[in-house]
C-alpha cells in the first residue's frame, strides 16, 4: 500500500497533464466527448461521495443540478456576472438549499431516504415548472425555459469540468485516508457502533450531501451554459439522477475512479454502439448493463481487480 | 343545496383514480416486501400489461374484461423468468445491485416494444365502457368504475392469498427470513420468482386497467414507477393491502388540489405530501409500516 | 490496485488524442462518386419518438425521389444524397453532442433538423457555432427567434401565431360565443399555443371564463374538465400535443361535456386523432399550416395533393401538416443549393452563402410559399383553422389560401348524447 502511494501519484499527475494538454491534439468532437465523461464522472462521482462512502443512496441528486442551472442562469442573465462568478455562486446557493433540505432528509434511513430524496426531486421539478406562475420573481421560465447566450469556445467546459472531476476524485481518495473518512465507513457498515464511538454520523453525512450539492450544482450550471438553454423538465429530469447512479455502480461503488470509469464506459459504449446500431443500441446496453450487473457485481473496478489478483496468484 | 356538489364529485374522481394506483403499486410493494428489490422496471410491466390488452382486443378481439386473466399470465411468466434467470443472481447482494439489474431490464424492455410497436398513442375502443352513469348531479364514467373496482378487488384477493393461503404462508415465511424457510422445507429462490411473477402479473392487470380509458404507449411507464412509489410509501412500506390507502390519498389529494387550485399544481401537492408522510408519519398513513 | 484505475484513464485519454482513432472519427468514404452527405439526429427512441417519426418518413422520401431524379443537379452534375441518421434520445444533451459530432467528425454538407422546440434550442446553439443552417418544420416557441441566429430557420409560424387561425374561426360562428375557455398542457409547445389561444379570444371579444395550465403526466382529466365544464364556456381551445389531444377529448365524453366549438393546437390533425374518434371527432377544430387541397407545388415533391398520395402510399397514413412544413424547407434548401452551383463538399464559406441565400429566396413549395424573415421565422404564412368534416379535414379560415376556398364552419356541435 505505501510503496503504491507514489507510484498512484506519479500516474494520477500524468494522467492530469495528459487530459490538461488534450485539446491541444485531437479534434473538436473528441473534446467535446471527452467533456461529457468528465461531466458525469464529476456528477457520479458526487453521488458516489455520499453513497458509496456514508451508505445514503439519494435518489435526487438531480435537484441540485436543477438548482445550479437556473441559479447560473440567474446570477448570468439577471446581474450579468460572468459566467464562472454565477457558477461559483450558484454551487453557494445549492449548499444552502442542501443544508436546509437535507438536515431533516438525512435523518431517513435507508430505503426511506431513498424515496424521501426522489420525492424532493419531483417536487422540485413541479415548483420549477410551477415557479413563474406563482411567484412574482420570474426564475425558470416555467416549461418554456430558459436562452443563454452562446459561449464563444466550448474548449472552456472541457477544463470547468475536467476541473470538476478532479476534484471530486481528490475528494474520494483524500476521504479513503482521512479520519473523516473512517469515521464515515463506520458509518456505511454499522449506525449505531458508530454512534457508539463517538461520531457524529449525522454531522458527517450532511457535510457529504452539502459539499456534493456544490459540486453537482456547479456541473448543472455550466451544462445549461454549455446547451445555451436549460428547462425545468431536462434540468430536474429524474434520467440525470438514474444515470448519476448507473455509471457509478457500473463502475464501481465506493471506489474513488468507479464513477470516471463507468462514465467514460457508458459514454463510449453509447457512441460506438450508437452510430452502429441507431435502433438497437439501448436495447443492446440495457443488456450490458444487466450482464455486468450480474457477472461482475461490484463493478467493472472490481473486475479490473479480479483479473489483477488472478495474474498475481498465478505468478509464483 | 344540501349536497356539496362540486366536492362530492370530486372525491368520486380521485376515488376511481385511487384504485388504479393502489392497483398500479401493489406489485412493487410485495416484490420489495418479500425479496427486498428495488424494481427500477416497475412501470415497464404495467406498459407491457396495457399492450397485452391492447393487442389481444385488437388483433383477437378479445373481450376487454376476458384480457385481464391474459394480461396476468403473460406477466406472471415474465416476471417469474426474471427473477428465475437473472434477479435470483443478486441474492444477498446490495439492494443497489438489483436497482442497476432492473434498470437495465427496463431500458431493454422500453426500446423492445418501442422498435416492435412504434411510439404510436394507441386507445382501446371498447363501446359498452364508453359511456357514463349519470347518476342526479354526479358524473361517473363507466370505465374508470370497472378499472377502480378491480384494482381494488385485486389488491383485497392478493392480501387474501398472504394470509389465508399455504401459499401465502410460504411466502410471508420467506420474506421473513429465507434461511429459516428453507430448513422448514421452503425453496426460498422458487418463492422469490413466484413472488415476482405475482408482482409482476398484478402490475401487469394494472396496466390493461390503464388502457380502459387512457392511451397506450412504450414510454408510459417511468410515470407509473414513480406513482407507484409514492403510493407504496403512503402506504407503508412492506404493508401490502395499504397501497389501497396510500392510491387513495393520493388520487384525492390529486383531484382536491385539481378542483381547488390548479391541476398544475397536483403533482407538486402530491409530492410534497409524500415527503410529509415520510418524514413524519414513516409507517405510512395507517401506522402499519415496517420501520427499519 | 489503485494504480491500475488510472493506467486506464490513461490509456482511454491517449486512445482518444490519437487523431485516428477510427471509431470516433466518421468512416472515410474515399474513392466513392461524390455525393451530398446529409446528417440528422432524430428522437428515434423517448417521448418525441412518434413526432420524430414523421420527420424521418418525410427526410426518407427526399432522398429517395431526389436520388431516384439522379440527384441533386449542380452545374449539370446531379449529385445523390446519403442520410445518416443518430438517435438524440429525445434529449437536448444528446442533440447538441451528436449535432457537434455530425459537423465536425463525420464533416456532413447539410444537417437537416430534429423534432420539437426543446431539441432545437440545443442544436441550433451548435449549428450556429458551426455555420450550418438548421430548417426545422417542427420548432415553433417564439423564444426561439428572440435569438437572433442567422442559421436557423422554421417554416412553421410561431406558435402564438400559429393558433390564430383556430381561434379566430369563432368569429364565424352564429350565433357568436361569448365565453371561452382555455387550457393548456405545461410544456413549451402547449403553454404557448394556450397563451395565444387567451390572446386571440381576447382580439375578437370573448370572454375568457377559465385558464389552466396542466401538467404532463395529468392522470385525472375528469376532474379538470369537470371544472371547465362548470365555468359553463361555449367554446374551448386546447395548447397541447397529440396525446393531450386525446385524453382531452376522451374526457369531454366521459363527464359529458359539449362545448359548442372545440379547438386543439395540435392533434386531430395526426391521422391517429380520427382512427380513434371516428364520427364523434367531427366538428373539431385544428390548428394548421397545409393541407393536401392547397394549390401549392414544386419540382421534387409535385403538388400539395400527391405529396399526400406519395405518404398514404408509402406509409400508410395521410400526410400531416409538420411533415409538409418539414418538406417545405427541404425544398428550400435544395433550391438555394441549386441556384448558387455548390457542389460538395460544402465547407463553411458555402454553407454560409448558403445561409445567405436562405435569407433572401422566395420559393414556391408544395408547402407555399417559404420566404423567411431577418430572425429566420416564415413569413406571411396565414395561419388556418381546419374543421373535421364527415370524416375528413376541411379548411374553416381563412375565407381563401392561394385560390383554395374555405367549408362552411360546422357550429354549433351536436351535444355527445346525440352523437
Amino acid at each position: 500500500m505505501l510503496r503504491a502511494l507514489p507510484l498512484t501519484e506519479t500516474l494520477s499527475l500524468t494522467a492530469l497533464a495528459v487530459l490538461l494538454l488534450l485539446p491541444l491534439g485531437i479534434g473538436a468532437y473528441p473534446v467535446r466527448l471527452a467533456t461529457v465523461i468528465f461531466m458525469w464522472a464529476a456528477l457520479a462521482g458526487a453521488w458516489n461521495l455520499l453513497a458509496g462512502y456514508a451508505g445514503s443512496v439519494d435518489l435526487g441528486p438531480v435537484v441540485h443540478y436543477g438548482v445550479g442551472s437556473f441559479a447560473t442562469a440567474a446570477f448570468m442573465l439577471k446581474l450579468g456576472l460572468p459566467f464562472v462568478v454565477s457558477a461559483v455562486l450558484a454551487g453557494v446557493v445549492a449548499m444552502g438549499i442542501a443544508y436546509a433540505v437535507g438536515t431533516p432528509t438525512l435523518r431517513l434511513r435507508g430505503a426511506y431516504f431513498a424515496i424521501g430524496t426522489l420525492a424532493l426531486a419531483e417536487s422540485a421539478k413541479q415548483l420549477a415548472l410551477a415557479w413563474d406562475r406563482l411567484i412574482p420573481f420570474p426564475l425558470t421560465g416555467g416549461s418554456a425555459g430558459v436562452s443563454l447566450p452562446l459561449a464563444s469556445g466550448y474548449v472552456g467546459f472541457y477544463y470547468v469540468m475536467l476541473v470538476l472531476m478532479t476534484a471530486v476524485t481528490g475528494a474520494a481518495l483524500w476521504l479513503q485516508r482521512s479520519k473523516f473518512g473512517y469515521g464515515l465507513r463506520a458509518v456505511g457498515e454499522n449506525d449505531r457502533l458508530a454512534e457508539a464511538s463517538g461520531i457524529n454520523i449525522h454531522r458527517l453525512r450532511r457535510r457529504l450531501y452539502v459539499g456534493s450539492a456544490f459540486v453537482i450544482a456547479v456541473t448543472g450550471g455550466t451544462a445549461g451554459y454549455w446547451l445555451s438553454y436549460i428547462n425545468a423538465m431536462e434540468s430536474f429530469s429524474a434520467a440525470v439522477t438514474f444515470q448519476m447512479v448507473v455509471m457509478t455502480l457500473l463502475g464501481g461503488l465506493g471506489t474513488p475512479f468507479g464513477p470516471v470509469l463507468g462514465a467514460a464506459f457508458l459514454t463510449l459504449i453509447s457512441e460506438y454502439l450508437g452510430t452502429r446500431l441507431v435502433y438497437y443500441y439501448l436495447i443492446v446496453i440495457g443488456g450490458i448493463i444487466v450482464a455486468i450487473s450480474l457477472f461482475a457485481p461490484s463493478g467493472l473496478s472490481g473486475l479490473l481487480q479480479l483479473g489483477r489478483r488472478r495474474r498475481l496468484e498465478a505468478t509464483p | 343545496m344540501a349536497v356539496p356538489v362540486e366536492l362530492v364529485q370530486t372525491l368520486i374522481n380521485g376515488i376511481l383514480q385511487g384504485g388504479v394506483y393502489a392497483a398500479a403499486a401493489v406489485g412493487l410493494s410485495l416484490i420489495f416486501g418479500v425479496s427486498g428489490i428495488l424494481n427500477a422496471a416497475h412501470g415497464e410491466l404495467v406498459m407491457l400489461g396495457a399492450f397485452s390488452t391492447y393487442w389481444l382486443f385488437t388483433l383477437y378481439h378479445v373481450d376487454a374484461l376476458l384480457t385481464l386473466p391474459l394480461s396476468f399470465l403473460l406477466l406472471f411468466a415474465l416476471g417469474w423468468a426474471l427473477q428465475y434467470f437473472l434477479l435470483n443472481r443478486t441474492l444477498g447482494r446490495p439492494l443497489l445491485l438489483s436497482l442497476l439489474v432492473t434498470f437495465g431490464i427496463s431500458l431493454i424492455l422500453v426500446n423492445v416494444a418501442l422498435r416492435l410497436w412504434s411510439a404510436d398513442h394507441r386507445m382501446l375502443r371498447i363501446p359498452y365502457f364508453q359511456r357514463s352513469w349519470i347518476i342526479g348531479d354526479f358524473i361517473v364514467p363507466l370505465s374508470r368504475v370497472v378499472a377502480c373496482v378491480v384494482g381494488f378487488g385485486m389488491v383485497a384477493g392478493l392480501s387474501w392469498l398472504l394470509s389465508a393461503t399455504r401459499l401465502g404462508r410460504m411466502i410471508r415465511a420467506t420474506a421473513q427470513d429465507g434461511e429459516m424457510a428453507r430448513m422448514c422445507g421452503v425453496n426460498p429462490r422458487a418463492i422469490y420468482a413466484i413472488t415476482f411473477g405475482i408482482g409482476s402479473g398484478v402490475s401487469g392487470v394494472a396496466g390493461s386497467l390503464v388502457a380502459f380509458y387512457a392511451p397506450v404507449e412504450p414510454n408510459m411507464g417511468l410515470t407509473y414507477t414513480l406513482f407507484a412509489f409514492a403510493v407504496v410509501v403512503l402506504g407503508g412500506l412492506g404493508y401490502t393491502a395499504g397501497v389501497i390507502w396510500g392510491g387513495l390519498t393520493l388520487g384525492v389529494a390529486q383531484a382536491l388540489t385539481e378542483t381547488y387550485l390548479e391541476a398544475g399544481l397536483s403533482l407538486l401537492v402530491a409530492f410534497v405530501l409524500l415527503y410529509a408522510i415520510l418524514r413524519f408519519m414513516p409507517a405510512g398513513i395507517m401506522g402499519k409500516g415496517r420501520l427499519e | 490496485m489503485r494504480t491500475r484505475w488510472l493506467a486506464t484513464v490513461v490509456l482511454i485519454a491517449v486512445a482518444m488524442a490519437s487523431p485516428g482513432a477510427p471509431w470516433i472519427g466518421a468512416e472515410r468514404a474515399d474513392g466513392q462518386p461524390k455525393e451530398f452527405k446529409v446528417g440528422v439526429a432524430l428522437s428515434l427512441s423517448g417521448i418525441f419518438s412518434k413526432d420524430a417519426g414523421l420527420f424521418k418518413e418525410v427526410y426518407d422520401l427526399w432522398a429517395d425521389t431526389v436520388n431516384k431524379a439522379g440527384g441533386i443537379k449542380v452545374k449539370g452534375t446531379g449529385y445523390p444524397i446519403r442520410i445518416t441518421y443518430y438517435d438524440d434520445e429525445s434529449s437536448p444533451q444528446k442533440s447538441a453532442q451528436l449535432i457537434e459530432r455530425l459537423a465536425t467528425a463525420d464533416k456532413v454538407d447539410l444537417i437537416l433538423a430534429g423534432f420539437g422546440s426543446s431539441i432545437a434550442f440545443a442544436a441550433t446553439a451548435v449549428a450556429e457555432k458551426y455555420k450550418y443552417p438548421y430548417i426545422s418544420g417542427a420548432a415553433s416557441a417564439n423564444p426561439l427567434f428572440e435569438r437572433n441566429y442567422k442559421y436557423f430557420f422554421a417554416t412553421l409560424n410561431k406558435t402564438f401565431d400559429e393558433v390564430e387561425g383556430a381561434a379566430k374561426v369563432f368569429t364565424l360562428a352564429q350565433p357568436k360565443p361569448t365565453k371561452a375557455a382555455v387550457i393548456g398542457s405545461d410544456h413549451l409547445f402547449g403553454k404557448l399555443a394556450a397563451e395565444g389561444f387567451k390572446k386571440f379570444m381576447g382580439e375578437i371579444g370573448v370572454d375568457l371564463v377559465h385558464f389552466e395550465i396542466f401538467p404532463l403526466d395529468l392522470q385525472d382529466y375528469n376532474s379538470l374538465l369537470l371544472k371547465v365544464k362548470r365555468a359553463n364556456p361555449d367554446v374551448l381551445l386546447v395548447g397541447g400535443l397529440f396525446n393531450h389531444a386525446l385524453r382531452v377529448m376522451k374526457a369531454t365524453k366521459e363527464v359529458d361535456f359539449s362545448p359548442k366549438g372545440l379547438a386543439f393546437s395540435y392533434g386531430p390533425t395526426v391521422p391517429d386523432f380520427l382512427k380513434e374518434f371516428g364520427k364523434d371527432a367531427d366538428g373539431v377544430i385544428a390548428a394548421s399550416e397545409w393541407l393536401p387541397s392547397f394549390p401549392f407545388k414544386d419540382p421534387i415533391f409535385g403538388s400539395a395533393a400527391q405529396f399526400n398520395d406519395t405518404i398514404q402510399q408509402k406509409f400508410g397514413h395521410p400526410a400531416d401538416y409538420v411533415q409538409a412544413a418539414a418538406a417545405g424547407g427541404l425544398v428550400a434548401q435544395q433550391t438555394a443549393i441549386e441556384k448558387l452551383g455548390l457542389q460538395p463538399p460544402l465547407d463553411e464559406k458555402a454553407r454560409e452563402a448558403l445561409m445567405e441565400q436562405l435569407h433572401k429566396q422566395d420559393v414556391a413549395t408544395l408547402y407555399g410559399q417559404v420566404k423567411f424573415g431577418a430572425d429566420g421565422a416564415i413569413v406571411q404564412k396565414p395561419p388556418i383553422a381546419v374543421q373535421i368534416q364527415n370524416g375528413k379535414f376541411a379548411m374553416v379560415y381563412p375565407r381563401e389560401v392561394g385560390g383554395a376556398q374555405a367549408a362552411k364552419l360546422l357550429y354549433p356541435l351536436a351535444p355527445w348524447r346525440s352523437r
